[in-house]
């Protein structure tokens, strides 16, 4: 039914951040603390919700507005059938988020320096806590959100079989319902053991 | 050394509230004149076939299709910029897989330059889901008060003639 499909959106301000590290590292160094909490904020919501495809090239900083905005998010809603099981060691779904959101932390200069990687991590993981407790304050809304996307989807996209689409988005809501149920702390220990890994050459692409 | 103004913890804890503050008002900017999200259009469009021979009906068609296609495409710039654009110059995207594009334009009717816009064309096997993925978020975002901008999906577009209206300098091809 469709072809080639495409989006008209604003040009953001700023410029991405592997850009932004080839050519002017300075104004990550100004703004690492902004940037690394932005970033877990991002992270967070990449991890409850699917969304994978958090590169550096997807990510644009404004050094005026000081705002980092995900664009091109082409993957959504593809959380893994056994939500509890990204907490346990090996998971892939785990380790791909946390080879795309984690590794951008790389791109800023005092991730890199042994004396100033604790502070970012903290940043980082202070923005993906806030937004962690954000997601779960707002689970009914969200909620909301996931069922009116499937129906959005189901319009565009008539499936053969309504009554199955019916049970598969069921089974969706359960499990992004049971993703932010997770604790935050806990999630986040893991993706950075599930980077670990990755690093390691633990990583089984699907 | 001069003596900081105030601690690291301090300084993040500032920005718990500063950053999703600040992001609140973009947003705001964004939502005030925002068009619609995504756009959702039939694909079941309706031709005259009135003309013979076969070959003549075929070009008009095409040309048809085509005009279609461009005068869509239009559509959805000037939808996002809530005013006629006019596509002035295209120049390539930052993406390696070439498939963004910046556009840039101006109202035929005031001359007046608008705003620089990109856009992303989906992956042809993805069939726009990709697309589709990319404008709901937009909802979720806003909820979350993540950073959103203003955008508008086309997930009907046919093929890939989208390109005859991106003049991508070396790629002309069949230009309206």
């Amino acid at each position: 039914m469709f072809g080639r499909a495409y989006v008209v959106m604003d040009r953001l301000p700023g410029v991405t951040l592997n850009e932004l590290a080839y050519r002017r590292p300075e104004i990550i160094e100004d703004n690492r603390v902004t940037i690394s909490y932005q970033l877990g904020m991002h992270a967070g919501f990449a991890f409850v919700f699917g969304a994978k495809d958090g590169y550096q090239t997807n990510y644009i900083f404004d050094s005026v507005s000081k705002i980092l905005t995900r664009i091109d998010k082409e993957s959504f809603l593809e959380v893994p059938d056994e939500p509890r099981n990204t907490l346990s060691d090996d998971d892939r779904y785990t380790q791909e988020i946390a080879a795309c959101e984690l590794s951008n932390l790389k791109y800023i200069p005092a991730f890199r320096d042994s004396e100033t990687r604790p502070k970012i991590i903290y940043a980082f993981r202070q923005g993906f806590i806030d937004k962690y407790a954000d997601i779960k304050y707002k689970k009914d809304d969200l909620i909301g959100l996931v069922m009116e996307s499937r129906g959005t989807w189901l319009k565009l996209k008539p499936e053969s079989d309504p009554g199955e689409y019916e049970g598969e988005t069921r089974k969706l809501i359960e499990k992004v319902s049971e993703m932010i149920d997770l604790e935050p702390e806990a999630v986040f220990d893991r993706l950075m053991k599930a980077k670990i890994e990755v690093d390691a050459g633990r990583y089984r692409r699907r | 050394m001069a003596s900081p103004v105030m601690s690291f913890e301090e300084f993040v804890e500032k920005l718990r509230f500063e950053v999703p503050e600040k992001i609140g008002k973009a947003n705001e900017k964004v939502q005030s004149e925002l068009p619609g999200l995504l756009e959702v259009r039939s694909t079941n469009r309706q031709r005259s076939l009135l003309i013979n021979p076969k070959e003549a009906r075929s070009h008009l068609k095409d040309l048809m299709g085509r005009r279609e296609r461009t005068d869509r495409f239009l559509d959805t710039v000037s939808a996002v910029r809530d005013e006629k654009v006019e596509i002035t110059e295209v120049v390539r995207g930052h993406r390696e897989d070439n498939r963004d594009f910046i556009l840039k334009g101006r109202n035929p009717e005031t001359g007046v330059n608008v705003n620089d816009m990109r856009v992303l064309l989906g992956i042809p096997e993805r069939h726009g889901e990709d697309i589709r993925n990319e404008a709901t978020q937009a909802a979720f975002y806003k909820t979350l008060n993540l950073h959103i901008y203003r955008e508008k999906a086309d997930l009907n577009a046919e093929n890939d003639d989208i390109r005859l209206r991106i003049d991508v300098p070396g790629e002309r091809r069949n230009a309206l």
